[in-house]
């Protein structure tokens, strides 16, 4: 096995020649209008939009800063410009039952005429409809109606009194009545006079009175019935009138309604209303003194002509295809609309005037955008809008009424026919739980529009994404980029992909950069920026996130934190771990120590113990002991026991990305051979010693080289990397800088034993055709002590303690004396086999 | 000024009262009156003697109203509301007349209500009568407004419903005859009266009707009235009214915005229920010439 060399420094940052393109700034290149790297989200939008079947709504996934709005914003406004615009809706009176109001559908811009219109026929109704009742027609024939019963009490009562004057009995008006008398002469008989007459006289007086009681009560019994009689007359006269003086009105609006059912419907019941409520309009003229009253009932106290208002929910007259609506607020009344109240005489009240309209209404017919984690995050809003999907249809209720957390008068607005498609935003975790979650989600959003994070870095995407940089620019109203800049970008862009064959995808952070180097270029009083720019904005995005990384070096310079860059020492080795801190990640050094001892084979992951472990990072720990005993003791007990930590680790540890780390330092230790500190190792590895590829190589890398900078660079420094993770390297130059001088060096291992050898400058060695390692290979070490733990162990088993105990796990650590013992003991088996 | 053998002038006003009134809105109108017309004021309460005497008749009873339910009479509860009404009477012309400054004095007197009012109204130059007293029901009256007013003869009569808002024009109904020239007479010194304390609605606040059966007749009847008012040297809006019954007459009153409408006593358009339909209809007030 030939010896693993130092990277060479063009494996260590993908350059991106600005020769390479034509222009000179981003002024000159034409904007992209297509998205970029986005081929699936696009089709899947493509399709989402144009599927016009139930449920297939649309729910936009991918990490935040990737374009999920803007790409839909973009294609549903496309799509919705060329679609019809959907009809007003507004919501009338329902004279029937006010509770219930009605709604209108109106061809768009036709709901504020008819608005106008109403608004008009009644301030017209206010003036023609007292004109009616002022007019000597009208008059003349009220005054018949009253004259006609006039004359029937002065009939009824006129023949009562010329009665009582035949029979000589006097009608007196009394403060509280009227009282019969009998009378001589125009005058009422005294009580002597009366004695005086003849009994006879007295009793045909009696009964004479008596009748005319009787007749009298009669009379005045049938007038209640006369002046119901009347009122009835009076007001189908008050009908007739001012059916005839609104019918012309009604009539001229009419026709501009005529291919509208439901208007002229709502027209019919208008004109009733009216004919029933002429009163109102004529009290409202005299100021309250109805020349009526007393035959009309009393005014109702709210104003009586909102009655006749028109609300206009939703007004399309000003589109020019399908609404696109983003609702960044999606409360539950926000998207369902809701009934407002008003305090009247301290009792909240309410009228179909104050349904106001949600998001549902302004969208219906067209596009709703919703961000997936408010809509999801607001109380019952989700839930209103699945039901809203389910029944294809708005039904306007208020929280308060759903709950029954109060109890005042409400309206049940006529439901509105609902044809929408939702498109929700949100992040990958959102929709994976929703979809778990909810067995209902699927059946509503069955379109995923999954965005990438990255796109290939080739010749072909290149150039479009130095177009998306001046798109941005030119939308941003930046400076020009020059060549320079672009490339930069596009080199830091491959940094945030964390791999030097990709691009990122995350336009948001792409936009950050540009302005940032905007402000840098214009700071240095430029009018194109420079690839310096770009630099500066990127080195000034790094220190302002950079304080906790700079206080871990600076600790670690003081020797606070104990990591070595020179020497050697066994079972230590220097891993590199990746802290995230925001939206800012760097590698961090990390001691790792193993210690060996006689045991039962299991490898203690201390982390894990005292649960500071995650369990991808035991799971790593625990192939180590796969490893462990399929190389080194496939067919003898593996009887040592191992404990691995973290050393001044006080958060939790999670990942993989150290077991390549740990198996060294464990092997070190078993092998008891010296690692240099000089490098540091990342990587993870499979029961089969192979270095398998891990996340944030580049920060790990820059992590190691700071600490031994800040030492001071002495040629040997360096870190080991898997191999499969070079082609994510895109180095920070002063890195890339110190590996070409020599002072520092990426080595890339395929397996354990490459990286052992880097490690400890031992040839690892290979099993012969015996299957014995070389001598003094440094496997052939680790072998041995293994089996002479394996004997060891034997003797401990085969010969019991004088107290009867055998060893237990954890009874302590192996001495030096049994060190040598095993080595011996190694030898001797060598021998015996 | 119309020359007159008898001209109209308002000295003593009567506000005569029974039982049967309705409000005390007359009184307040003749006290308004009095003060205009710089007249004193009389007012007059009668205990009606068919009334005492009926309610002590052992066979006597009475209808309420509206209910038409028979109670007993008592006379004594009737004599009791007698006193009290009188007295309530007193103090309402007392208060008002000291208010204006008008001349004063109230009666009650026992007897019947006819023959005390009719021997009161010969003191007075003009009776003022409220056709507002408690009716049988919205129409029905026991008494009608011109039967009332004829108890009154010879004196004119001021007729009221209830209380009239205040008068700032003259109307006055003329057919050419006796009577109506008095009318007209009295109704130009009342328009006089209005402008002179600043009351009247604008500088012509007399209007004349030219009544006539024919459009000719009133044709006639304008000509006379209008030759009759250039040699007073008056000012006045004359129009004509043909066929004029009761719905008419509150039509013309409309159109000349109301106000105060002055007819002859005897003028054959009250006959009937005329005064009643003008009074319902307009709620002007109606002074009827003799």
């Amino acid at each position: 096995m030939a010896p693993v060399e130092s990277l060479r420094p063009e494996a260590l940052y993908r350059t991106c020649d600005p020769k390479q393109f034509k222009f000179k700034t981003t002024a000159e290149i034409e904007a992209l209008e297509d998205t970029l790297g986005q081929d699936r989200a696009v089709d899947a939008v493509r399709f989402g939009i144009g599927m016009r079947r139930r449920g297939y709504n649309l729910f936009v996934l991918g990490p935040t800063g990737v374009g999920k709005h803007a790409l839909a914003r973009q294609f549903l406004d496309r799509r919705a410009a060329s679609e019809p615009v959907p009809p007003d809706w507004c919501y009338v009176n329902n004279f029937k039952e006010a509770s219930k109001p009605r709604v209108l559908k109106l061809p768009p811009g036709k709901a504020v005429t008819l608005r106008a219109d109403m608004k008009h026929l009644v301030d017209e109704l206010r003036v023609t409809i007292p004109a009616a009742f002022e007019g000597e027609d009208y008059r003349s024939r009220k005054q018949i109606i009253v004259q006609q019963f006039k004359e029937r009490h002065e009939q009824a009562f006129g023949e009562v009194q010329k009665r009582a004057r035949e029979k000589n009995i006097a009608l007196i008006r009394t403060p509280a009545g009227i009282a019969l008398g009998p009378m001589r002469k125009g005058e009422v008989l005294s009580a002597e006079e009366f004695d005086k007459l003849p009994a006879g006289e007295q009793e045909r007086l009696k009964k004479d009175m008596d009748e005319l009681q009787q007749e009298l009560q009669e009379t005045l019994h049938r007038v209640p019935k006369w002046d119901k009689e009347q009122r009835e007359k009076v007001r189908e006269l008050n009908r007739e009138v001012t059916r005839f003086a609104v019918g012309h009105l009604i009539d001229e609006l009419r026709g501009g309604y005529g291919d509208l059912p439901n208007v002229l419907e709502y027209l019919r019941g208008v004109e009733e209303d009216v004919t029933e409520h002429a009163e109102d309009f004529i009290i409202a003229a005299t100021g309250g003194e109805s020349p009526l009253a007393g035959l009309l009932p009393a005014p109702t106290e709210t104003p009586f002509f909102s009655r006749y208002e028109v609300n206009v929910l939703v007004d399309n007259g000003s589109l020019e295809g399908a609404p696109v609506v983003y609702e960044d607020h999606p409360t539950h009344p926000n998207l369902i609309g809701r009934i407002e109240h008003i305090a009247q005489l301290g009792a909240l009240v309410t009228d179909f005037s104050l349904i106001k309209a949600g998001a549902l209404h302004r969208a219906n017919g067209g596009y709703l955008i919703l961000d997936a984690r408010k809509l999801v995050f607001q109380p019952y809003a989700y839930e209103e809008l699945k039901r809203a999907l389910r029944s294809g249809e708005i039904r306007i209720e208020s929280l308060a009424q759903i709950l029954s957390l109060v109890s005042t008068v409400s309206l049940e607005a006529e439901p509105i026919p609902l044809d929408i498609k939702i498109v929700l935003i949100g992040e990958r975790l959102l929709y994976y739980l929703l979809s778990a979650y909810d067995p209902e989600f699927d059946e509503f959003f069955k379109v995923a529009v999954d965005f990438e994070e990255d796109m290939a870095l080739s010749a072909e995407t290149v150039p479009l994404y130095a177009r998306l940089i001046a798109t941005l620019a030119h939308k941003e109203d930046l400076m020009p980029f020059d060549r320079s800049a672009v490339a930069r970008v596009i080199e830091q862009s491959a940094r945030l992909s964390e791999d030097a064959e990709k691009l990122s995808a995350r336009v948001q952070s792409i936009t950050d950069l540009l302005r940032e180097a905007d402000y840098w270029a214009q700071t240095h009083g430029r009018d194109t920026v420079a690839a310096e720019d770009v630099q500066d904005a990127i080195d000034a995005q790094l220190r302002r996130a950079s304080r906790v990384r700079e206080r871990i070096q600076e600790e670690i310079k003081r020797g606070t934190i104990l990591i070595d860059t020179a020497g050697a020492a066994p079972g230590q080795v220097n891993g590199l771990s990746l802290l995230q801190l925001g939206g800012f990640s760097f590698g961090r050094p990390s001691r790792i120590t193993a210690r060996v001892r006689l045991g039962q084979g299991r490898v203690i992951d201390i982390e894990r113990e005292v649960k500071l472990g995650g369990p991808i990072h035991s799971k790593g720990v625990l192939i180590l002991s796969g490893y462990l005993g399929a190389r080194y003791a496939p067919e003898r007990p593996l009887s040592l026991s191992a404990s691995l930590v973290f050393e001044q680790s006080y958060g939790g540890v999670e990942g993989d990305s150290a077991s390549l780390a740990e198996l060294c330092a464990l092997l070190s230790a078993v092998a008891q051979v010296p690692v240099r500190q000089s490098l540091a190792i990342t990587g993870s590895v499979n029961q089969n010693g192979q270095a398998q590829a891990i996340g944030g190589v580049n920060d790990k890398v820059e992590g190691f080289f700071d600490v031994c900078r800040n030492a001071g660079l002495n040629g040997e420094q360096g870190v080991i990397i898997p191999a499969a993770n070079v082609k994510h390297l895109m180095l920070r130059r002063e890195v890339v800088d110190a590996v070409k001088a020599g002072k520092f060096h990426i080595y890339a291992v395929e397996t354990v034993d490459e990286a052992i050898e880097l490690l400890t400058g031992l040839t690892p060695g290979e099993r012969d055709k015996r299957g014995r390692y070389p001598k003094r290979s440094f496997n052939q070490l680790v072998e041995a002590r293994i089996i002479g733990f394996a004997a060891k162990a034997r003797r401990f088993g085969a010969r019991p303690t004088a107290q009867g105990r055998k060893e237990k796990p954890g009874a302590g650590e192996e001495s030096e004396e049994g060190a040598k013992g095993a080595r011996k003991a190694s030898r001797t088996n060598d021998r015996a086999r | 000024m119309i020359a007159l053998d008898d001209p109209f002038v308002i000295r003593r006003i009567l506000v005569a009262l029974d039982a049967s009134t309705h409000s005390l809105a007359a009184l307040e109108a003749a006290v308004e009156l009095a003060e205009r017309v710089e007249a004193e004021i009389e007012g007059l309460f009668v205990e009606d003697i068919n009334l005492m005497r009926l309610a002590q008749l052992p066979i006597a009873q009475q209808l309420s109203l509206p209910s038409g339910l028979r109670r007993r009479l008592d006379a004594a509860v009737i004599e009791q509301e007698m006193r009290a009404f009188a007295a309530e009477a007193r103090q309402a012309l007392e208060v008002a007349a000291e208010r204006t400054n008008v001349q004063w004095s109230f009666r009650v007197v026992r007897g019947q209500v006819e023959v005390e009012m009719r021997a009161a109204a010969v003191e007075a130059d003009l009776v003022v009568l409220d056709l507002a007293s408690r009716p049988l029901t919205q129409y029905a009256r026991l008494v009608s407004a011109a039967e009332s007013a004829a108890r009154l003869a010879p004196r004119s009569v001021l007729l009221l419903r209830g209380r009239p808002g205040p008068v700032e024009a003259v109307i006055v109904a003329y057919d050419g005859s006796e009577g109506a020239e008095k009318a007209l007479a009295a109704a130009a010194q009342v328009a006089a009266g209005l402008a002179r304390a600043g009351a009247a609605r604008g500088a012509a606040n007399l209007t004349v009707l030219a009544l006539g059966p024919t459009q000719a007749a009133a044709g006639r009847v304008e000509k006379k009235a209008r030759a009759r008012l250039k040699e007073e040297g008056l000012e006045a809006e004359v129009r004509q009214l043909v066929k004029a019954g009761p719905a008419q007459l509150c039509e013309a009153v409309h159109l000349a915005g109301g106000g105060l409408l002055v007819l002859d006593a005897g003028a054959k358009l009250l006959e009937r229920a005329a005064a009643e339909t003008f009074l319902d209809e307009t709620g002007c007030p109606m002074l009827l010439v003799r």
